[in-house]
């Protein structure tokens, strides 16, 4: 159950939610089904300069966040960008995370995680992965502990990224 | 991997090269690095199993003249209390301890030694001599035995320790040391 507050300036907008879920509409049409954009680098779902959103969020498709949100983002298959504009106080996963703004919470990537060189990150990062464009500023632990990096190429062991996983989700 | 075009300038630093000659890829380790999150660092620690805590502690140089030993002590607790206790193997500190005053870097020895553990081994550039002159410079890895060394742009006052000033404040290790050009000495320390 979603529930809309109008503040008093009519550019903004905060939303309260328990939880959104992210989904492309299903079609009935007979014609083949174009691929969806989200998986192959089109536009992402747009969570715009000023909106809020306070809950957490699930995905099927990627999404660009440039306002402000609380709470949880999960998208394990899709990508998540929190863009120059974009503010996080919130924990995130999902398949590649790039940071351009600002995220104060925990981070696992799937397969990566970006911090661009506008990013400002405080919190801890999963990921088999992370690379840092200079001039990005971090603060926390980033765990690359993961044991197909090593000995397992081609197998994943993903007890570390899991456990992460539900970590964020938990807290 | 994605490579980043990396900017400054270069220098061997031959005893890191034994650090990681002596990694070993299957076994997880933990490693802090004073130069906060670093590129070149990053990009290289993607290819091995580790947990990297990065702590930018070069605003705390800013600590004024007159402030208590304690306070200062509070402050380094607050910038590196989110790291576990005792449980970091590798510690980067490049020039770090040159950059505070003696007092300051024997209270910065006894808060950091709560974080290390017997066997923790740390990485620092001393002082050839206490005249040396020091540039300030921001650390990073861009292999196993190259550095990437850029100017931090604004003035740091520096106290440069030589490693044996380094090793009387931390009383907690034992010394490795080669020289490099520019009046530093590179060491390597080995909690005991």
């Amino acid at each position: 159950m979603a529930m809309f507050d109008k503040k008093k300036n009519p550019q903004e907008t905060t939303v309260n939610v328990a939880s959104v879920t992210l989904k492309a509409p299903e079609t009935q049409r007979s014609e083949p089904i174009p691929q969806s954009p989200s998986n192959h680098g089109g536009k992402p779902a747009v969570i715009g300069t000023t909106i809020q959103v306070s809950g957490d969020i699930v995905g099927g498709e990627n999404l660009l966040v440039e306002g402000h949100v609380e709470g949880t983002i999960k998208l394990e298959k899709h990508d998540l960008t929190i863009g120059v504009t974009g503010t996080a106080h919130a924990n995130l996963t999902a398949k590649l995370v790039r940071i351009e703004g600002e995220v104060v919470g925990d981070v696992v990537g799937i397969e990566r995680v970006v911090i661009a060189s506008s990013g400002r990150v405080r919190g801890n990062i999963t990921a088999p992965r992370v690379l840092v464009e200079d001039g990005a500023r971090f603060k926390g632990m980033i765990d690359m502990d993961f044991a197909e990096k090593s000995h397992e190429k081609g197998h994943r062991n993903g007890a570390t990224i899991e456990a992460a996983v539900n970590r964020a989700a938990a807290s | 991997m994605e490579s980043l075009p990396l900017q400054g300038s270069r220098e061997t630093g031959s005893l890191l090269s034994r650090w990681f000659q002596q990694l070993d890829p299957r076994r997880c380790f933990t490693i802090l690095d004073l130069a906060g999150a670093q590129p070149a660092t990053m990009q290289l620690l993607s290819g091995y199993r580790c947990k990297v805590y990065c702590a930018d502690l070069l605003d705390v140089l800013c600590i004024p003249d007159k402030m208590t030993l304690p306070d200062a002590a509070r402050i380094f607790d607050d910038r590196l209390a989110f790291i576990g206790s005792g449980v970091i193997d590798y510690c980067l500190l490049w020039d770090y301890p040159n950059y505070l005053p003696p007092p300051l870097l024997t209270v910065f020895a006894r808060r950091l030694q709560g974080y290390l553990h017997v066997g923790s081994r740390m990485h620092l550039f001393a002082a050839m001599h206490g005249r040396s002159q020091l540039f300030p410079w921001r650390y990073s890895i861009e292999s196993d035995h190259t550095l990437v060394r850029k100017a931090v742009r604004r003035p740091i006052p520096d106290y440069p320790h030589t490693q044996m000033e380094v090793v009387d404040a931390m009383e907690y290790v034992r010394l490795d040391r080669g020289t490099l050009r520019d009046g530093r000495v590179e060491v390597l320390l080995e909690c005991v």
